[in-house]
């Protein structure tokens, strides 16, 4: 079952065409993405793994619009990416939170920059969603690392972007903390049918969480393998617990980690 | 003074590696130092004379550091701190408050009694004439100078305070730049600076013989740190013999003694030979009369001078108190200008 | 910290009693004379006097006045214009290029060194004394400035980015607070820098300020009115140090957290 069929939309609502990047110049110069094609649908939960050094992030942060391509481009509903933009959220592994901003200040970033009238609701709505609507006063540094986390998730999310870009937003939590996140996350996403960029390490993750796992590999950095997955249109009905040992689960995610062990051995 | 005499001592013993040094100087006695340090200015006086020649150096058998002071007051710190042996025309000022504070340093000799050496200079277009005219304006000095001393003493002698004229405090270099964009009316102060504001639109308003008449006699004089003057009385008259060397040849060959001055000042022959005219250098000789130092056992007027100038410190709570006459009398040690004159 | 550990402000208590004992010992057993160490009795006399009858003229609290306005006059001038340069200078690449030169040329420049062109170009009025101080305050300001804007940390200035934030709107909302730490750590010490400088400042046609003061009852060895003068400004200059300290940490509360 591919994701085109769960969810017929059309499949270039972001498009990377012959995308690379080249860090340096002579002979220091790293390819650092090797014309990498992709392109999905909007609603899609995208998860990106590999190992160190394949280029994931820097292939988001071309969508993201913080890195230009050395050649090919980038384009979101036909429109190219010229730089950063609010249609795009991005969520980074460590929050990057403003700490001079209150908790409220920091949801409400977004929409305050663009002068929007209903900022206060709008915040109110994604800090209740994330349940920190009680620490709306409090500063960054009086909060815990998860809940660091899901206010920098909230404050992408009050931007109102049309995709969200998550560079390995997980990575940082211990596993309990991780768990939660995860499972509120896709509760966001069912919700909203918005278009997520999964950036994680841990295959796990990004099998049930993904529609769909772009597998990359190192030196250059390329796009191997995409692998469409169900289990994220199902966890609704059947939670994690039931997900994550159910055959079909594990034998994916089998298949994406001797994907990357195959690359640690050439 | 007994107080006083014993507190220098208390000092002497009291302050570490200075007074082991001052002790050890006595204890030794030694014909010749192996080191002299000696603080003097860059000036155009005969003192240039033995100094370019090296006189000085023969005459303390020894190798002279040179060390160009910035006051009189730096003279004096730095032979309490006893890196200065001898102080070449240091200003009367500055050694009698030295010498009311008990600091460990002997008057020994006389260079210049300065006279018209250091006057005050006003801006000839700000027309001033008489004292009165002086109400609202702006003055410099270097503050603790002798200068500095004829100023305060030109406006008390007219009934001036500084609320009436407003006295600032700047260098010699500073003078000449505050002067050059107009911002004060007069300054008392001594050459170069002098000159310059001459040559730039200043007149002199002649003080200095009404107020040496009065008792503000200003001087400059030959210091010498105590313990040295005690481990090596013939250095100290050595040192004043080569002055008086200096002294005869500036007598004897003007222009030749203005070429030497000259070049150990960085000025010109010309510069040299006008400078030199405006002080009264005093004889070895004359230094010896009543009217100046006096002789061993007969001191001289000068030692109510420096206690008359100390007393106006005191007033000026430059300095906490004075001593007596006796004390500045004792401090003034003839026998080595005797020795040398003869 | 073992439990028999005296507490830190005990042990300051004891330093400084220790001190004071030292002191009144050396002092009162005349052993040192009081031209160069005066004891604690002869600096409360001293500043008695300065409080009763002046200094040359002027009152004590109008010798301190007059050192506080010129303190503050060069400080605020020289931190605030230090402080746009430099945060100028940390976002604008040719800024830096243009300013670096002359702020590095200016930073270990001793102040008495350009003492009389100060007077030559400013006169001798309060007006070259302030931009003495101005002088001193700018250069670490604008350093600190800079620095503060190079750390800022680059996920914020793209988490803005990514919310659709203007190179201005940068710059307004995260750029100059990200770097409001290091700024006022910079003020701190640009105030240390001014103080340090007042005495250089005072010598400029001086006849007003402690500093000048300090100076001048330095040259005859007047050591109870230079010890009370040291005293009032270092009492000052700790005073003034603790309130940017304390403002510091109510302005950036959240700086190294």
């Amino acid at each position: 079952m591919s994701a085109a069929s769960v969810r017929p939309t059309a499949r270039d609502f972001v498009r990377f065409d012959g995308v690379s990047v080249r860090y340096g110049t002579g002979t220091s110069a790293v390819q650092a993405l090797e014309r990498a094609d992709l392109s999905f649908a909007a609603g899609d939960f995208i998860c990106i793994v590999g190992p160190s050094g394949c280029g994931k992030t820097t292939l988001m942060q071309t969508l993201a619009g913080f890195l230009k391509p050395t050649s090919g481009e980038v384009s979101l509903e036909g429109k190219v990416v010229e730089g950063p933009g609010p249609e795009r959220g991005v969520v980074f592994q460590q929050p990057a939170l403003f700490p001079w901003m209150t908790v409220a200040a920091n949801a409400g970033f977004g929409p305050r920059l663009r002068g929007s009238r209903d900022v206060d609701a709008r915040a109110e709505t994604w800090l209740r969603t994330v349940g920190l609507w009680e620490f709306r006063d409090r500063y960054p540094y009086e909060l815990s690392g998860g809940m660091q986390q899901r206010l920098a998730i909230a404050r992408a999310l009050c931007g109102e972007p049309k995709i969200l870009l998550m560079d390995e937003p997980f990575g940082a939590l211990d596993a309990l903390t991780r768990e939660r996140m995860q499972e509120e996350l896709h509760a966001v996403w069912r919700r909203t049918g918005m278009t997520v960029v999964f950036i994680t390490h841990s295959v796990e993750e990004a099998v049930y969480l993904g529609t769909e796992v772009v597998v990359m590999s190192p030196r250059p950095g390329r796009i191997v393998d995409r692998i469409a997955v169900r289990f994220a249109r199902e966890m609704a009905e059947d939670g994690i617990r039931a997900v994550k040992s159910d055959p079909e689960f594990i034998a994916t995610r089998e298949r994406v980690l001797s994907l990357i062990w195959q690359m640690g051995e050439t | 003074m007994t107080t006083i005499m014993t507190t220098r001592r208390a000092v002497l013993a009291g302050m570490g590696g200075l007074g082991a040094l001052a002790l050890a100087g006595r204890i030794a006695r030694a014909a010749a130092p192996s080191a002299v340090n000696v603080g003097f200015f860059t000036e155009t006086k005969p003192t240039m004379i033995a100094k370019g020649e090296g006189w000085f150096d023969d005459a303390v058998k020894a190798k002279i550091t040179w060390t160009e002071m910035g006051s009189g007051a730096e003279i004096n710190t730095a032979i309490t701190a006893g890196s200065c042996d001898i102080g070449l025309a240091t200003g009367s000022v500055a050694t009698a408050a030295a010498i009311a504070q008990g600091l460990p340093l002997q008057l020994i000799g006389m260079v210049d009694n300065i006279g018209p050496g250091e006057e005050l200079v006003v801006r000839a277009s700000a027309g001033l004439k008489t004292p009165a005219d002086f109400k609202g304006k702006k003055l410099a000095t270097p503050f603790g100078s002798t200068s500095h001393f004829r100023l305060l003493g030109f406006l008390k002698t007219n009934d001036l305070t500084q609320r009436d004229v407003t006295v600032l405090d700047m260098k010699p270099a500073a003078i000449d730049a505050a002067w050059s964009r107009g911002e004060i009316d007069g300054a008392y102060v001594w050459s170069p600076a002098k000159a310059k504001l001459l040559a730039s639109g200043g007149e002199l308003y002649k003080t200095w013989d009404v107020l040496e008449k009065a008792g503000y006699v200003i001087a400059d004089l030959i210091v010498v740190r105590t313990g040295f003057v005690q481990s090596y009385p013939d250095a100290v008259s050595a040192f004043l013999g080569a002055y008086g060397k200096a002294l005869d040849m500036y007598r004897q060959k003007p222009d030749e003694a203005a070429a030497i001055v000259a070049k150990q000042a960085g000025v010109s022959a010309s510069v040299a030979a006008a400078d030199l005219k405006e002080y009264d250098f005093i004889s070895l000789k004359d230094q010896l009369t009543p009217r100046w130092l006096g002789a061993p056992g007969q001191p001289g007027k000068f030692a109510e001078t420096l206690k008359s100038t100390a007393d106006f410190l005191v007033a000026q709570k430059s300095i906490k108190s004075a001593p007596a006459l006796d004390a500045f009398q004792k401090a003034t040690r003839t026998e080595f200008l005797a020795k040398a004159s003869a | 910290m073992s439990k028999a550990a005296l507490p830190d402000w005990a042990i300051t208590l004891l330093a400084a009693l220790l001190v004071l004992a030292l002191w009144v010992g050396v002092t009162s057993g005349g052993l040192v004379r009081d031209l160069f160490l005066p004891g604690p009795l002869d600096v409360w006399s001293g500043l008695q006097d300065l409080l009763d009858e002046g200094y040359k003229g002027r009152s004590l609290f109008e010798h301190i006045g007059m050192s506080l306005m010129r303190v503050l006059a060069g400080f605020l001038t020289g931190a605030l214009a230090g402080t746009a340069l430099g945060l100028a200078m940390g976002y604008l690449r040719p800024v830096d290029a243009l300013a670096s030169p002359f702020i590095e040329f200016l930073r270990p420049l001793p102040q008495l060194a350009y003492l009389v062109l100060l007077i030559v170009w400013l006169g001798i009025d309060e007006s070259s004394k302030i931009t003495m101080l101005f002088l001193a305050a700018l250069p670490v300001s604008a350093i600190a400035a800079r620095d503060g804007v190079r750390n800022v940390v680059p996920e914020r200035v793209r988490a803005a980015q990514a919310l659709g934030a203007s190179p201005w709107q940068v710059f307004r909302y995260v750029i100059a607070p990200g770097a409001l730490p290091e700024i006022l750590t910079g003020a701190r010490l640009a105030a240390g820098i001014v103080y340090g400088t007042l005495i250089a400042a005072e010598i400029i046609a001086g006849s007003s300020g402690i500093g000048w003061m300090i100076l001048d009852a330095g040259r005859f060895l007047r050591s109870d009115y230079v010890f009370a003068g040291i005293l009032i400004i270092g009492i000052a200059g700790f005073g003034i140090d603790r309130l940017l300290l304390w403002l510091e940490r109510r302005v950036v509360h959240w700086a190294g957290k």
